[in-house]
């Protein structure tokens, strides 16, 4: 009955011949493209003369080193005091754009696509990122599906950030207004900025996933305040509240549910350094308590839903001097989702109290900057409830998916010597394997994607 | 003449003993970081700062009354100085990198 599934909003369809010439469009208009995540802004690098792989892993976002974090943390207001056309605000487009092949043939399962192979052009971003005042920036994405068609918001931060001190300490705190749980984070543990940062609208993902896992992206509008302390301890906390049919009908986001009241949302990480900055390590705790009507139905009152989580990332950069140096970067994460589903067991026959668990780990090892294997291995498992998974039509009760990424990626540019700063572009190679999907492991490879996904950004306050 | 011989004497040494005081010291930027990330030097030094990085940086220099005085931008291998003339306490910072920071104190 209650389908909490990310990434749902853009997976329609289009025919192979669209995506052909949408394709093309998006080359030829120099755009770049980009599945799920808008992360690769050049216009912070314009922003900031600096180079990609200054902020990102593989000089392509969305993966952050150690100044991309701090950049965000101090409110994407750090610049380098250029005088640059003024009268040009920070926007950068990025267009993404997938060659998408299955292992079986899935004849509607997304609208505007064809059963398999097909060529299309994902998305279309126009993101307003970085500096609006001296400590006021924001990231705000508005995204074109060029699958489904139509547009909407996508992940969207405006934060307000100062220096201070606490304890004899430094902090950076600040306060935040977004759009989705986890969409405030610094670390790519956590599922909005989490791998894999490549994937297909044409194809359906597994059906079971938490309520911070994506389950109420965009259609939300929350707010609060972090610090981090001393960079050591970081601790937030902010509360969302779920946006009105019209309202998330008007910015493109789903209206399947509707939450109620507010959820509170939290934030505790500690991170260290070593051996002069060749090893990071981030260890921490989120979570968050939402009340949900399934369906928008308000006459049987919430399910509600409880998701505490735990993060870690690793970091090993050889040559922390060089900004082009290898880096290998590992995270992590497992979330458990306690769903106490009075309203739906009333509405739907769902169990009247299911658990959902999460687990992925996943590993990048980026060479100079350019090259970047990538792998991942995710896992879900959770109570038997057909009704709740799959509205009753599930071919088993489970919601458990389990599978690997196999991904590699290439960025010609986004490095110092690169001959510009205000482009890039990222061409990746991905598999994913699953043995087990939405509780079945007998045809689970049917659903086995390769993906070739093309990327590219362009900022216009260069 | 004697007088006359003293005086330039006197002069001549306050010369030397004030070029004397003028040092430079030399601050290096690695790692996003400067090094050393405090200094104190006295009033007329100068502060000679090397971008060992192989990204831009800027020198910031900010009194105790927060008035900045920017410096520029800084390309790797480059050396930005900075003259201290009044005692005080000195923030220097890179504007592009905000934990990129030092105390400079002028005595």
């Amino acid at each position: 009955m209650l389908h909490l599934g990310s990434r749902t909003i853009f997976q329609r369809r289009e025919s192979v011949l669209r995506g052909l010439v949408a394709l093309a469009l998006g080359v030829a208009g120099g755009a770049c493209f980009l599945p799920g995540q808008a992360a690769a802004v050049p216009s912070f690098a314009a922003q900031t003369g600096q180079p990609c792989a200054a902020c990102h892993v593989g000089a392509f976002g969305p993966q952050l080193k150690q100044f991309g974090r701090d950049f965000k943390l101090y409110g994407y207001t750090s610049t380098d005091n250029q005088p640059r056309a003024q009268w040009i605000p920070p926007v950068t487009m990025i267009t993404q754009n997938a060659f998408t092949h299955t292992n079986g043939n899935f004849p509607g399962d997304v609208t505007h696509v064809g059963p398999n192979d097909n060529f299309t052009l994902d998305e279309v971003d126009i993101l307003y990122a970085g500096r609006i005042l001296p400590h006021l920036g924001a990231y705000v994405e508005v995204t074109y599906d060029g699958v489904g068609g139509g547009a909407g918001w996508n992940n969207s931060d405006i934060r307000f950030a100062r220096e201070g001190s606490l304890f004899g300490e430094d902090i950076v705190w600040g306060i935040t207004a977004n759009n989705s749980p986890t969409v405030s984070d610094v670390w790519n543990s956590t599922p909005t900025w989490g791998f894999p940062f490549a994937h297909s609208n044409a194809v359906t993902g597994p059906a079971a996933s938490t309520l911070i896992d994506g389950g109420v992206q965009w259609q939300v509008a929350g707010a609060g305040a972090y610090m981090m302390w001393n960079d050591l301890i970081y601790v937030e906390i902010d509360g969302y509240k779920g946006l009105g049919r019209d309202v998330r009908r008007a910015v493109g986001a789903d209206r399947t549910n509707s939450m109620d009241g507010v959820s509170p949302y939290w934030r505790l990480a500690v991170q260290q350094t070593f051996d002069d900055d060749r090893h990071y390590v981030q260890v921490g705790t989120y979570g968050i308590r939402g009340e949900i009507f399934p369906g928008g139905d308000t006459s049987t009152g919430t399910d509600k839903f409880t998701d505490i989580a735990f993060d870690a990332n690793y970091q090993w950069i050889p040559e922390p001097k060089k900004v082009t140096s290898d880096v290998l970067s590992a995270h992590a994460t497992y979330i458990r989702e306690d769903q106490n589903l009075e309203a739906s067991s009333i509405l739907a026959g769902t169990n009247r109290h299911d658990v959902l668990e999460t687990f992925r780990v996943d590993a990048t090892y980026s060479i100079d900057a350019t090259f970047s294997p990538m792998v991942q291995y995710f896992q879900t498992r959770g109570s038997n409830d057909n009704q709740q998974w799959y509205g009753g039509n599930g071919v088993s009760g489970s919601p458990n998916t389990t599978g690997f990424v196999f991904e590699l990626d290439y960025t010609p540019w986004g490095k110092p010597d690169s001959p510009v700063n205000w482009a890039n572009a990222r061409i990746g190679v991905q598999y994913t394997a699953y043995t087990d999907f939405n509780g079945s492991s007998a045809h689970a490879s049917d659903h086995n994607v390769f993906l070739i996904n093309l990327w590219t950004a362009l900022a216009f306050n260069r | 003449m004697h007088m006359r011989i003293i005086t330039a004497s006197f002069a001549v040494m306050a010369l030397l003993a004030s070029t004397a005081q003028a040092a430079t010291l030399n601050v290096d930027q690695n790692n996003l970081k400067f090094s050393p990330n405090t200094l104190t030097v006295k009033a007329g030094d100068t502060v000679s700062y090397l971008n060992n990085d192989d990204v831009t940086h800027n020198i910031n220099v900010i009194d105790a009354e927060g008035d900045p005085d920017d410096k520029g931008l800084q390309k790797p291998k480059q050396t930005i100085t900075a003259k201290f003339d009044k005692p005080g306490e000195y923030q220097v910072r890179c504007a592009i990198h905000p934990k990129m920071k030092m105390t400079v104190t002028v005595q």
